[in-house]
């Protein structure tokens, strides 16, 4: 219960005060009651503010020192509990990465991209087969190796023919 | 390829392009865009606790406690951003199924400049005739619909279980930083450590404010009293010294506010904050929320073969939420 702060006057009623606000602060720290915790915050603050320095410092001191614990009683239960889901979270956030990467690869596949990709590299490849072909020298060796890379180029007309023709 | 099954195709092709008038695929990227924001502002919600927890660290240098507290929410919360990163980059996912149903025409088109390009290097003089493309093109677009659709209908429906437990998280992790949050928690915290740290350093200055404060006070009661009954006051004798005296206190108090003032403006700096940073944890939580029920919709929506997608409240508080970091956050 907040004291009535104007009959407080003697270091005596100070700190018979202080001592009934400490006991309930105790209540509230053993209960673990965050609402009880933060209401006895606020008288031991108000203790702080209002009582007379030159009466009261040391007195002062004591309540400050239970206004931290609560409010380190009051944090470290917030983070607690946050901390409580962290493993369930991560869980799911594989599930759910899992099924990102999915749905990229369907997107993909709608938009032609393997299709394009084989396209373009078989072009590629044709264009520098073409370059090795004009380059090689007359020979037994490179003619093996011209007559190889003829027939991969007849392969690939062939792709252009079915391409052609439907 | 025989006549009959050519011709069973040519037939075919406008159907399915008829067909594919019938499925529609929702706009995504505002719901990806959103997402983003809910990142944001779970990002923005952390950043906000952390620093004030860093201020209480920084007030109370000996207490390790403080600086563990600081570290135990930021290893905590590191997974709660891996969550809305994963989030922003399915939602992105979504909206890429989507637009790739849309484009299925376009890309076909693509594919047929990439074969271009092939007959060309292989010596071919012929191209792939423009109608071709166009028929086909228009077919592909029709498929990748259907396609994407379908996609969109698996994807949501396997995802939703998973987000749905996602945001419940989510949603009770800000509802405990919006609870740390309060003013009667750290804000308190906050607000009493600052006093203690001004009190400590200006003990005899503010004791002898507080003085001034009491002398002008007794004063000005004082003076009243004697103006209201000027006969019964005994006070009425030295009214002009009283007065003479209330005129000093007053320059003296006036002078001490080049200290006093810097407090006060650091109290209001934290209340200030503490305002905005509540209103924006509220409005995350608010936007974790609404990103689950539209999520929701969408799947029942895509289901349903419908592209109508309620996203109008998730964006309002996408944007609040936009509105307050682009204004600097809320510190």
């Amino acid at each position: 219960m907040t004291p009535n702060w104007k009959d407080l006057e003697t270091f005596d009623d100070w700190a018979d005060a202080l001592r009934s606000l400490m006991d309930v602060a105790r209540a509230a720290l053993k209960a673990g009651d965050a609402g009880a915790r933060a209401r006895i915050k606020k008288d031991l603050i108000a203790f702080v503010d209002r009582s007379p320095d030159w009466i009261v410092k040391e007195l002062d001191s004591l309540a400050g020192e239970v206004i931290k614990a609560l409010g380190k009683a009051a944090i470290d239960d917030a983070i607690s509990d946050i901390e409580s889901r962290t493993v369930d979270l991560a869980r799911l956030t594989k599930a759910i990465e899992a099924g990102t990467a999915a749905n990229l690869q369907e997107a993909r596949r709608i938009r032609l991209e393997r299709a394009r990709k084989t396209v373009d590299s078989i072009t590629q490849t044709v264009g520098s087969l073409s370059d090795l072909k004009a380059s090689l020298e007359s020979g037994a060796k490179d003619d093996a190796i011209r007559t190889d890379i003829e027939t991969l180029i007849e392969s690939l007309q062939s792709l252009r023919n079915t391409v052609e023709n439907g | 390829m025989g006549k009959q099954e050519l011709f069973r195709r040519i037939i075919a092709l406008p159907l399915l392009v008829a067909a594919s008038g019938c499925v529609s695929l929702p706009d995504l990227a505002p719901f990806a865009d959103a997402t983003a924001e809910v990142h944001r502002g779970v990002q923005s919600g952390h950043d906000a606790a952390r620093a004030e927890l860093e201020l209480l660290a920084s007030l109370h240098p000996d207490d390790p406690d403080y600086t563990g507290f600081v570290e135990r929410l930021s290893a905590a919360w590191k997974t709660r951003l891996a969550a809305t990163d994963a989030l922003v980059a399915y939602a992105d996912s979504l909206a890429a199924i989507a637009e790739a149903g849309n484009k299925g025409a376009e890309d076909a088109r693509s594919l047929a400049g990439s074969v271009d390009k092939l007959l060309s290097a292989v010596g071919s003089t012929a191209v792939v005739p423009g109608t071709a493309v166009e028929i086909g093109a228009a077919a592909y677009g029709a498929i990748a619909k259907i396609r994407a659709t379908k996609a969109l209908k698996d994807a949501l429906g396997i995802a939703n279980p998973v987000v749905q437990d996602i945001g419940k998280i989510l949603g009770k992790d800000l509802e405990k930083l919006a609870d740390l949050m309060k003013r009667e928690e750290l804000q308190a915290d906050v607000e009493n450590a600052v006093k203690r740290s001004y009190e400590t350093r200006l003990s005899a200055s503010l004791s002898y404010r507080d003085a001034l404060i009491a002398r002008r006070k007794a004063d000005q009661m004082s003076i009243a009293a004697s103006v209201a009954a000027p006969a019964a006051s005994t006070e009425a004798t030295d009214l002009p010294i009283r007065r003479q005296r209330l005129l000093e206190t007053e320059e003296l108090l006036e002078a001490t506010e080049a200290w006093y003032a810097p407090m006060v403006k650091d109290l209001d700096d934290v209340e200030r904050r503490f305002t905005a940073q509540r209103s924006l944890v509220e409005k995350t939580r608010k936007a974790v929320s609404q990103w689950m029920e539209t999520h929701h919709g969408l799947t029942t929506t895509v289901a349903e073969g419908s592209a109508q997608v309620n996203t109008r409240l998730l964006l309002d508080t996408a944007f609040e939420i936009r509105g307050i970091l682009e204004k600097g956050g809320p510190r």
